[in-house]
């Protein structure tokens, strides 16, 4: 744990191997897939960082409430309310919110996003394989 | 030499100037808050943040654009108004201070639990009003060498860090950073000059290696700096170098640790040779 203004400032200090295979963000605009070539590196952050945010709703940033805050907050002899850590997983209100937000990046008009989580293999490059699940499916 | 009222004044001017600077650059690049609209924000590891989030105020400020307004408005504002102050009475400066470490750490805290960026990088705004809380030129003298210490311990902790965690013994692991980090750009830009250049770095690990072998070092020279302040110069090169080479390898941007980069410049005055009547200050 880490008490600000003091992180853990690691900048890729664990081991990090080569995997097999990753599970790789499409972004599919009006039937057309975002490229980061087309952005900057800001740009393309605002575009790929909601979606890990929201993916990691519950695997990662609901689960730390469950598993640490509210065991640590109590160990000080605070109450960490569960409405001011939790978020909720709502696909729509996500999607409609992220489909007026790429419209002021991709500077086009978005009629329809899909967001796709692939699985890709690594052999020299990354090769996509048929298997995908939809973001709506990853938070429940 | 020793240190002045001159040496103080120039460390607000150019902290304002980088301040003002990296304001553009967020401004064009969309990064104000009523340009990213959040939506939804991530718990961390962190214990000051748990307690900040007690307020609440990571939960109103999604979907409230007069919210994100007001938040911009007054964190950009505030050291101009500092500067203003600053200038016209050194007392009245220290109350905008106190005000601007409030809001910076109100703005930092909520700003980074959304999408946006690590709150690690942005540690200057957070600390950089402590040092204009000080009305005394010792105080302002000793707290801008603790902000100096601290950058150094930024860097040479992120060394030492590599060593501890083992990534720098791993020879192949600059190729699992840079898939790990460029996985959807690769991806979904295949056969572009750029994508071509990390995956010539991947698949030949000796040159990502030798990459992260000298970024290691880099950060670990900034250990010199706690022992001498003689080779600050050189620490500064050392550190736009990590911040050309973040963007250009790792498209990260560093740029909000600038404002440290002034404890590096300006470290060489002294303070035990400045004649005692300039130790207290007047407006």
């Amino acid at each position: 744990m880490v008490v600000s203004p003091f992180y853990h400032y690691g900048m890729y200090s664990e081991v990090i191997r080569v995997k097999a295979s990753y599970e790789v963000f499409e972004i599919w605009v009006n039937g057309e897939r975002l490229q980061g070539k087309d952005f900057s590196a800001q740009q393309w952050d605002q575009v790929i960082l909601p979606v890990q945010y929201f993916a990691a709703l519950n695997t990662k940033s609901n689960p730390l409430y469950f598993n640490e805050i509210k065991r640590l907050m109590a160990k000080i002899g605070l109450k960490a309310d569960e409405e001011k850590y939790v978020a909720t997983c709502n696909y729509n209100q996500f999607q409609w919110w992220y489909k007026q937000y790429l419209n002021h990046i991709v500077k086009r008009d978005v009629a329809g996003v899909k967001i796709l989580s692939r699985g890709y293999i690594f052999q020299q490059t990354l090769k996509p394989t048929s298997t995908y699940t939809d973001l709506s499916a990853l938070c429940q | 030499m020793p240190i002045t009222e001159k040496y103080r004044k120039n460390v607000v001017y150019a902290y304002c100037i980088i301040f003002y600077l990296l304001m553009l650059f967020k401004w064009w690049n969309g990064l104000f808050l009523y340009q990213l609209q959040p939506s939804l924000f991530n718990n961390r590891f962190d214990l000051f943040t748990w307690l900040f989030m007690k307020t609440g105020i990571h939960q109103w400020l999604p979907h409230n654009s007069a919210g994100w307004v007001l938040f911009d408005v007054t964190f950009y504002a505030l050291p101009g108004l500092f500067l203003f102050t600053y200038i016209k009475s050194l007392r009245a400066s220290v109350i905008v201070a106190f005000l601007m470490l409030l809001v910076n750490w109100t703005y930092i805290q909520t700003y980074t639990l959304y999408p946006t960026n690590s709150i690690e990088s942005y540690t200057a705004w957070l600390l950089f009003p402590l040092l204009f809380l000080a009305i005394n030129l010792k105080s302002f003298y000793l707290i801008f060498h603790g902000l100096r210490y601290f950058f150094l311990f930024f860097f040479a902790s992120a060394g030492v860090w590599k060593l501890v965690q083992g990534g720098v013994f791993y020879t192949e692991e600059m190729s699992g950073v840079l898939l790990y980090q460029h996985k959807e750009y690769l991806t979904s830009s295949p056969n572009y000059w750029y994508s071509d250049l990390i995956y010539g770095m991947i698949i030949h690990p000796a040159i990502g290696y030798g990459l992260y072998i000298a970024g290691t070092v880099l950060e670990l020279v900034f250990i010199i700096g706690f022992f001498t302040r003689k080779y600050d110069k050189v620490l500064i090169a050392a550190f736009i170098t990590f911040l050309v080479m973040d963007v250009l390898i790792m498209r990260i941007n560093y740029f909000e640790t600038l404002p440290f980069v002034l404890t590096l410049y300006y470290s060489r005055k002294s303070f035990s040779a400045i004649p005692p009547a300039l130790l207290i200050e007047v407006d």
